[in-house]
């Protein structure tokens, strides 16, 4: 094997592949990149065997071959290296790549490349096509509500239930939920519902999808869901199990309806949450006629209390919230404006856009002091 | 009076489980105080599990023991009274003794569950002077609750424990800073708090004999012969002590279990048996105003073989339904039809009860369900357990409520007072 490659273009490439390579396993071989060079393609993979990265470009082929090698010192390696050209070669039957830029010469030592795991290929019957950016707004404004916990592992998985004509992606802690619903051009036939780990949509928003203007093709096959983009293939293990059926849990009305500004809302919550003091770390909302008011304090330290310029609609409430759940839900809004829906002092609040209140909406359930 | 850096009590119920078995039976109108005469605390000496739990005074010239089988205290003294354990009746005591004494001073700590420290440091000035006050208090629990207390005044958890052990029964005794080489140093060595059976014959080894010689002895010596234990009861032996009053490190988790006089072998009385004890898990529970999140059974088979299981729950509970239901599943899981001689159920990852984030999955008759368990938990504090009961048990044989008052909850002989 034998090839040549522009050090930023493979060191973008390796970049990207390595955050699939296993960090902690007993089989050492996870934690390599494998690399094969073909036609005129060099061809990068890594998996931990829940997620993977396929990363294919364009390479000057001397000679075709494959290899697999340890991704920390690849990668920590390529970075460093001068612009220019790099030269990767192993000879043939050996497992020792020289790689070499500039007047630097490394010698690294590889694995086997028939022990490495195959590549699943794309592909199934269900694809269904999105913008890159669209689906990277669904997956910021959903994902950070997955449960971090492995109590009830589907909970850690973002649900994407594909139907007629419309995605839906939903994720859940049991405190929280996030909802995005966006029109799906093409029409489908029945629903489908996939449950993705929150990591690997993290994964994908992260190193995958970075162009504003191109596309990204969703398919599914045997219990894996493929990501791609042209030159990036990212694969994933689907979580096994049943979703909530968040359409019983959505409310349809509310009580009272708090019109605010998002950025002054979570400025509020902010200067609040430095004086909370509980395991809930809650805030009490006084909402009235007048507006909404915040209240923490913290015993023996201080208390705060601050108005808020907000339009309100109904009865008036008291209710408290986890700063932290606030927060997070108001960081994953870009609207100017939203609502604050309540449906009663135990029962789920709803952060929605009051532009498009339909698409997205976060529900946080509150905190409540009586005893349980 | 010198000015002193902190003034902790530790109040001490004096034979417990006795004290408390004889307060009631004379406010049920007995005649008999059975404190005045020979009598123990024990299980059912014809069940398996009759040893002597507690004893009057005047079992002392029989020299019966704590721990002894009821078998061999009959032998040492025929006409030796016995009564079985009533965990619910020492629950109330105890509880009635920790309200009174909340009237004192807000820092309390629950040591067991007949011994309390409190912290008295400055309420001299809304209730006097100490001695005075621990008389009031200690002449009060006599007159209200009808049992006696010992009261030990120091500047520290340790010496305060020691002085409540001085001599017994009702009575006020301090052991100050000063009073340490008259009242402390003279004692045999293994008085001192934390000097256990293990240890005493290491010390006398090299001379110690009382607690002045562990006070004086060269504490390089005794790190070295008995690791940092010897640095502990170095230091002890000094009156070296300065834990704060308060329910830290607190209970982990709550337990409850039960030998059974029969080998348990069919499923339906198994159930019962972990309701009952589910039962007094609960009503504990509760009452500590904490949420467990993890729910354990264990079984002890016949052949004396133990096992356990557990499970983590989505959402802390403390209700008496979610916590049986869980433990059946957990049985079910577990049992393969061997017999079984004991039961038990444990209740851990103990969360405060409030504030508490509401979940989307909590169920919807949380509320009620709380408050049928509030209800029924009152009525069993205020006329005993009997006064209501699951009608599964009627004419079972098995008792509605059934456990201990799980001294192993409390972090009883460790260093951390």
């Amino acid at each position: 094997m034998h090839f040549q490659l522009d050090k930023q273009k493979l060191s973008a490439a390796v970049q990207i592949v390595q955050r699939a390579a296993a960090t902690t396993t007993n089989k050492p071989i996870l934690a390599g990149i494998y690399l094969q060079a073909l036609g005129d393609k060099l061809i990068l993979r890594a998996t931990d065997l829940e997620i993977g990265i396929e990363y294919i470009l364009s390479a000057e082929v001397r000679e075709e071959g494959e290899i697999v090698l340890p991704a920390k010192y690849l990668t920590e390696m390529i970075r460093r290296f001068a612009p220019g050209q790099v030269d990767l070669k192993v000879e043939e039957g050996g497992y020792t790549a020289s790689i070499t830029a500039g007047r630097a010469s490394f010698e690294l030592l590889g694995f086997p490349p028939e022990d490495y795991p195959a590549q699943s290929p794309a592909g199934g019957e269900k694809t269904w096509t999105l913008p890159q950016a669209l689906l990277g707004e669904m997956i910021e404004m959903t994902a950070f509500a997955a449960s971090k916990d492995d109590m009830r592992p589907i909970l850690t998985g973002v649900l994407l239930s594909f139907r007629e004509d419309a995605l839906e992606m939903v994720a859940t802690d049991s405190h929280r939920l996030s909802f995005y619903c966006t029109p799906l051009e093409e029409k489908k036939g029945e629903e489908v519902r996939l449950v993705v780990p929150a990591k690997t949509l993290g994964e994908l928003l992260h190193s995958v999808l970075k162009e504003e203007e191109g596309t990204v093709t969703i398919s599914v096959d045997n219990g894996l869901i493929f990501f791609q983009v042209p030159g990036i293939t990212l694969t994933s293990r689907l979580l096994e199990g049943k979703f909530i059926d968040h359409r019983q849990i959505l409310p349809s009305g509310y009580q009272t309806r708090v019109r605010i500004n998002t950025g002054e809302f979570l400025a509020g919550v902010e200067r609040a949450a430095v004086l909370t003091h509980d395991r809930a770390s809650s805030i009490r909302m006084e909402i009235d006629a007048a507006g909404l008011k915040l209240f923490a304090n913290t015993p023996e330290v201080g208390q705060v209390e601050e108005e808020l310029q907000a339009l309100v609609e109904g009865e008036g409430v008291n209710i408290s919230f986890n700063s932290r759940y606030l927060i997070e839900a108001l960081k994953a809004f870009t609207k100017e404006e939203i609502y604050l829906d309540i449906t009663g002092a135990e029962s789920p609040g709803i952060i929605r856009p009051v532009l498009s209140a339909n698409d997205y909406l976060h529900l946080i359930m509150p905190v409540t002091t009586r005893a349980v | 009076m010198p000015r002193r850096s902190r003034l902790i009590f530790h109040i001490d119920v004096n034979s417990a489980y006795l004290s408390w078995e004889a307060a009631d039976q004379l406010q049920h109108g007995a005649s008999l105080d059975i404190r005045t005469v020979p009598s123990v605390i024990g299980g059912d000496a014809e069940k398996r599990r009759g040893i002597v739990l507690a004893k009057s005074i005047p079992t002392k010239k029989y020299q019966i023991n704590t721990g002894d089988t009821l078998y061999s205290a009959r032998l040492k003294c025929p006409q030796l009274l016995i009564f079985p354990p009533r965990y619910d009746l020492y629950i109330r005591s105890s509880a009635a003794m920790l309200e009174l004494l909340g009237e004192y001073s807000p820092s309390i700590q629950r040591y067991s569950i007949d011994e309390v420290f409190m912290d008295y440091t400055k309420m001299e000035e809304h209730f006097g002077e100490p001695i005075r006050v621990a008389h009031h208090i200690k002449d009060k629990v006599k007159r209200e609750l009808g049992f006696t207390v010992n009261i030990g005044i120091a500047e520290n958890k340790l010496l305060a424990k020691m002085a409540s052990n001085f001599t017994k029964p009702d009575r006020v005794h301090t052991l100050f800073p000063e009073e340490i080489p008259t009242k402390l140093w003279p004692l045999p060595v293994e008085d001192l708090f934390m000097v256990g059976r293990a240890t005493v014959p290491k010390l006398h080894r090299i001379g110690i004999y009382t607690i002045g010689d562990l006070a004086h002895s060269d504490p390089k010596l005794l790190k070295k012969r008995l690791k940092s234990h010897g640095t502990l009861i170095w230091n002890y032996a000094n009156g070296k002590e300065n834990s704060p009053v308060g329910n830290i490190p607190g209970i982990k988790s709550i337990g409850n279990s039960s030998t059974i006089s029969f080998d348990v072998e069919d499923r339906k009385t198994a159930h019962m048996f972990l309701l009952s004890l589910t039962e007094m898990v609960a009503m504990r529970l509760r009452s500590s105003n904490y949420l467990a999140q993890v729910i354990g059974v264990s079984l002890k088979s016949q052949e004396f073989f133990s096992y356990s299981h557990q499970r983590r729950l989505y959402t802390p509970t403390d209700s008496t339904n979610k916590i049986y239901t869980t433990a059946l599943a957990l049985f079910g899981e577990m049992w393969q039809g061997e017999p079984l001689r004991a039961l038990g159920i444990r209740v851990g990852g103990l969360v405060d009860n409030t504030p508490r984030q509401l979940s989307l999955f909590d169920p919807g008759d949380l509320y009620r369900q709380r408050a049928l368990d509030t209800v029924v938990d009152k009525m069993r504090v205020k006329y005993g357990s009997n006064i209501i009961m699951r009608a599964v048990f009627l004419h079972s044989g098995i008792k509605p409520l059934t456990g201990g008052v799980g001294e192993e909850d409390y972090p009883l002989m460790s260093s951390i007072l």
